[in-house]
């Protein structure tokens, strides 16, 4: 059944776009049908509290293996991201989108939802590390969707770069992780755990894990990338960037808790960029004026806190984990799509034009409301609860403990800062002139911001509903036991209680005098400079300048010296192999028949042509003349099939040489000046390379004749390959992989030349347009 | 090139081609012949027919842009892969329906595709180079 959900959803991604040809918006409304449905089977799967594992043959020779398992923890995330996902398709549906009419853009989000499920399915390293990377794939394609903007090019790039860059490295950590397993499948790693821990690999695995885990949760110091990708339309940063795709890495590391952690490591590592995440987040947040910006810097104080949580081994810490997953995804979700409604209503997302929309926009006000209160952490939302467990669990911490509340302080402030500029500068400060013209978004946009504020109310009050459902089930995959806090809105007079009060004083203070504090700010450095991204800038620079560098001395533009270093490289290679070869032995014998003479004639004709012609034409001639020769002494050998293709290829290629000869020069060769030197060094690599083929294929030759794998084709063709020709048979039956690989090529060389035809036919009508009657 | 002996020409050995190259894939299992060289020789005869009457009646000839038979090609011959995996067997795994009809045959179909989109693109490529 978990294969079939993944499959129906990839399928339906090839669905939505002729939804959306055949029905328009109406058909884009029923895109909605898939993510509800299987929100509707997870849930009902998570809350029969059975766990489920599935396997299937994927590559076996590589023992990779399609493996899923659902549990607790992928239990919840699937519930968010089909949940999430089905009140994002309906709040796209109005959004406007260039081309929306192809449905490219809706096929890219269902295709994200299915990648996404498969990592979080996912119970074999590497169908996670597939599907993971799908994900940096899809969120690539939809971060550029309006390619035409020069910043949402860049900023997908950046994302791709730095999510997929360190996911190269998680790719590493999951190998050693495997081999020293001697498992990759997730759900059997924590049984080798001590092993593991106690490993000298340990902490490379740990951290190159931690690098693609922190580079896709956006954590300090990869978490420059996710306020940039919120150039993206808003559908977009409410999935990916909000509610599903960043919490992936928070995700991995839960997965692999119960193998990874109970050292200091793992504490310290994690805890330390947690907690570092959540001040520099909190750092950033007052001194953006986007509103998109300001939500995606308090989700990346969001992932901080996430990451803190797991990092503290207490069983609280993974509860506090488990309920603010939900609470985030609630409220960000829903903020991130009213913030696309008020794009779509007043064109604008600066704060600095915003402002006293209540009026114009009540309905899309009060969800905001709902909301904002939950980011804020005020009862009786959920959102206090999952605060309140988040200072719990750091003052449990056994180590350090004042160092990490501090950083939740300091990072709650913050949400309390955003949670207030997005909504109650937006819709409740002083009325603006620009922002009378507002009227309510359609209804399609209001439906998922209601949903999701009123299901953070309701969760609030109703928390053992959320408590049973997905903190328990999560709980007990991550930790193998179901203990923690009782949920509760009031826990009597506890210092957690007293540090919420603080937060919400301290948050509106810091809303009131914001700034000051982007003074204050300014005055850490490397915090609101992009430091961190001019490291990502001056990679990026060196890439390509050593990709200049390059290309400048080997690709010069001189065809000749290309040929040259191919054949005197080939030359090199056949003459090392051939002196490693075993010593040559004569065997050969010279009853030769009339028939051969003529074809060697043939080529050695042709080759004499082709040496002494003075134009291209007739040398070309010459080189198709000894192929030809070639092709007749190979049949005359028997191998027919051999030279069938090689006649058919040497037709061809003399036909592609006269038409490119078209173009150049009829007459060839050097300028009088340097003639001499040029022949002698042509001469020299062409006899270089002539001699170094003959020696290897005499030392083959000479070598005893390994016969096994012939006679097994042989044996085999007809009765396991059913075919007679033996030579096919090989080729698209036993080696059939091989030949695909090279059917690929072609087809790449085909594409590589595509834009020299299409290119040029494009310009010559368009030409034709311009030029005078 | 409006020799009107090249015209009728070409009529008369575009045909003859192309049933030669269906002609080779359909044997190439158990004769000489296959998808590789059905499809040169099904590009041969188009480029024949393309260098007498312009670049354009090739693909007019073809009833697709040339691009698009390459890349329905691959897909044919990957599709044919997963017909094992369907039954529990490994990617490309031959699977038999009849004697003489199987997920192989399908697959030199895909490689003939492809090669009669390759082969034709890049000569095209050349072709139109014609200013």
């Amino acid at each position: 059944m978990l294969l079939i959900s993944l499959l129906v959803t990839f399928g339906w991604a090839i669905v939505v776009p002729f939804l959306w040809r055949i029905w328009g918006r109406r058909g884009g409304r029923m895109g909605v049908l898939l993510p509800s449905a299987l929100f509707v089977f997870y849930a009902w799967r998570l809350s029969s509290g059975e766990t489920a594992t599935e396997c299937y043959v994927w590559a076996p020779s590589l023992g990779i293996e399609m493996a899923l398992h659902f549990d607790g923890l992928s239990g919840t995330y699937l519930l968010l991201i089909t949940g999430i996902g089905a009140l994002i398709a309906l709040f796209a549906v109005p959004y406007e989108i260039p081309a929306r009419h192809v449905g490219g853009f809706d096929s890219l989000m269902i295709l994200f939802m299915g990648a996404m499920q498969g990592a979080v399915l996912a119970d074999d390293l590497m169908t996670l590390f597939v599907f993971w990377e799908l994900t940096s794939i899809t969120s690539y394609l939809l971060i550029g969707f309006e390619s035409e903007k020069r910043e949402a090019r860049s900023a997908a790039r950046q994302a791709l770069l730095v999510t997929s860059g360190a996911g190269m490295a998680m790719l590493f950590g999951f190998l050693v992780l495997g081999e020293l397993a001697g498992t990759r499948r997730i759900s059997e790693l924590h049984q080798h755990a001590d092993a593991i821990v106690g490993s000298p690999s340990y902490a490379p695995i740990l951290v190159l894990i931690a690098i693609g885990a922190f580079a896709k949760s956006a954590i300090v110091p990869f978490h420059f990338w996710l306020p940039n990708a919120m150039t993206a339309p808003t559908p977009v940063s409410a999935y990916l960037h909000s509610a599903t795709m960043v919490k992936a890495g928070i995700y991995l590391l839960a997965r692999l808790r119960p193998t990874l952690s109970g050292t200091d490591l793992w504490f310290l590592l994690l805890g330390a960029a947690g907690a570092a995440t959540l001040v520099v987040g909190a750092l950033r947040v007052v001194n953006e004026f986007d509103l998109k910006r300001v939500l995606a810097e308090t989700t990346v104080i969001g992932l901080g806190a996430l990451l803190l949580t797991l990092a503290i081994p207490t069983p609280f810490g993974v509860q506090a984990f488990a309920v603010f997953l939900v609470v985030h995804a609630l409220y960000k979700a829903a903020l991130f799509m009213i913030a696309g409604a008020v794009q779509h209503s007043t064109h604008t997302r600066n704060l600095r034009e915003l402002s006293g929309l209540w009026r114009a926009m009540p309905v899309t006000s009060i969800a905001a409301v709902l909301s904002g209160v939950a980011m804020m952490g005020m009862p009786p939302m959920l959102g206090f609860i999952g605060k309140e467990l988040i200072y719990e669990a750091t003052l449990d911490a056994p180590k350090f403990a004042p160092l990490w509340v501090a950083a939740a302080f300091t990072g709650n402030s913050a949400m309390v800062i955003g949670a207030l500029l997005a909504v109650h500068h937006v819709f409740f400060g002083r009325g603006l002139p620009a922002t009378e013209i507002a009227r309510e978004p359609p209804p399609g946009m209001l439906v998922g911001p209601c949903v999701l504020g009123l299901l953070s109310l309701a969760f609030g009050i109703f928390h053992d509903a959320i408590q049973s459902v997905v903190v328990q089930p999560s709980l007990r995959a991550v930790t193998g036991a179901e203990v923690g806090h009782e949920l509760e809105l009031w826990g009597g007079l506890s210092s957690s209680l007293v540090l919420s009060v603080f937060t919400v004083a301290a948050g509106i203070t810091g809303y009131h005098q914001r700034y000051r504090l982007i003074r204050l700010a300014r005055l850490i450095p490397g915090v609101l400079r992009p430091r961190f991204e001019n490291g990502y800038r001056f990679v990026l620079e060196a890439i390509a300048w050593s990709a200049t560098t390059q290309t400048r001395v080997i690709q010069n533009g001189r065809l000749p010296v290309y040929a040259a270093v191919l054949v005197a490289v080939g030359a090199s290679a056949l003459a090392i192999s051939a002196i490693r070869g075993p010593r040559v032995a004569w065997a050969g014998t010279f009853d030769t028949t009339v028939a051969d003479i003529v074809s060697g004639a043939a080529i050695f004709l042709g080759v004499g042509v082709a040496v002494s012609a003075r134009g291209r034409f007739a040398a070309a001639l010459g080189v198709s003349l000894s192929g030809f020769g070639l092709g007749i002494l190979v049949a005359l050998l028997g191998a027919t099939d051999v030279a069938l293709a090689q006649f058919c290829a040497e037709s061809l290629l003399l036909v592609a040489v006269v038409l490119a000869t078209r173009r150049t020069a009829a007459r060839y060769g050097p300028s009088q000046r340097s003639a001499g030197a040029f022949l002698a060094l042509r001469a020299a690599v062409s006899a270089a390379f002539g001699a170094a083929a003959a020696l290897a294929l005499l030392r083959a030759t000479s070598a005893p004749f390994e016969d096994e794998l012939s006679s097994h084709f042989i044996e085999n063709a007809v009765e396991v390959a059913r075919g007679h020709n033996v030579v096919d048979t090989i080729l698209v039956d036993f080696r059939v992989l091989d030949t695909l690989g090279e059917i690929t090529v072609i087809l790449i060389l085909a594409l590589a030349l595509w834009p020299l035809h299409r290119g040029r036919a494009g310009r010559v009508a368009g030409s034709e347009t311009r030029s005078p009657p | 090139m409006t020799s009107l002996l090249l015209r009728l020409a070409s009529g008369v050995l575009l045909p003859l081609f192309l049933v030669l190259s269906a002609w080779f894939l359909e044997r190439g299992h158990d004769e000489p012949g296959g998808g590789f060289t059905g499809g040169l020789v099904a590009v041969g005869g188009l480029v024949y027919f393309a260098l007498v009457r312009g670049p354009g009646a090739f693909e007019e000839r073809l009833r697709a842009a040339s691009e698009s038979v390459a890349a329905l090609g691959i897909l044919v011959a990957v599709s044919s892969g997963f017909v094992g995996p369907l039954f529990g067997r490994p990617f490309l795994t031959g699977i038999w329906w009849a004697p003489g009809f199987g997920t192989p045959t399908l697959f030199e179909l895909g490689v003939y595709l492809l090669v009669v989109g390759g082969a034709g693109t890049a000569l095209l490529a050349l072709l139109s180079e014609e200013t």
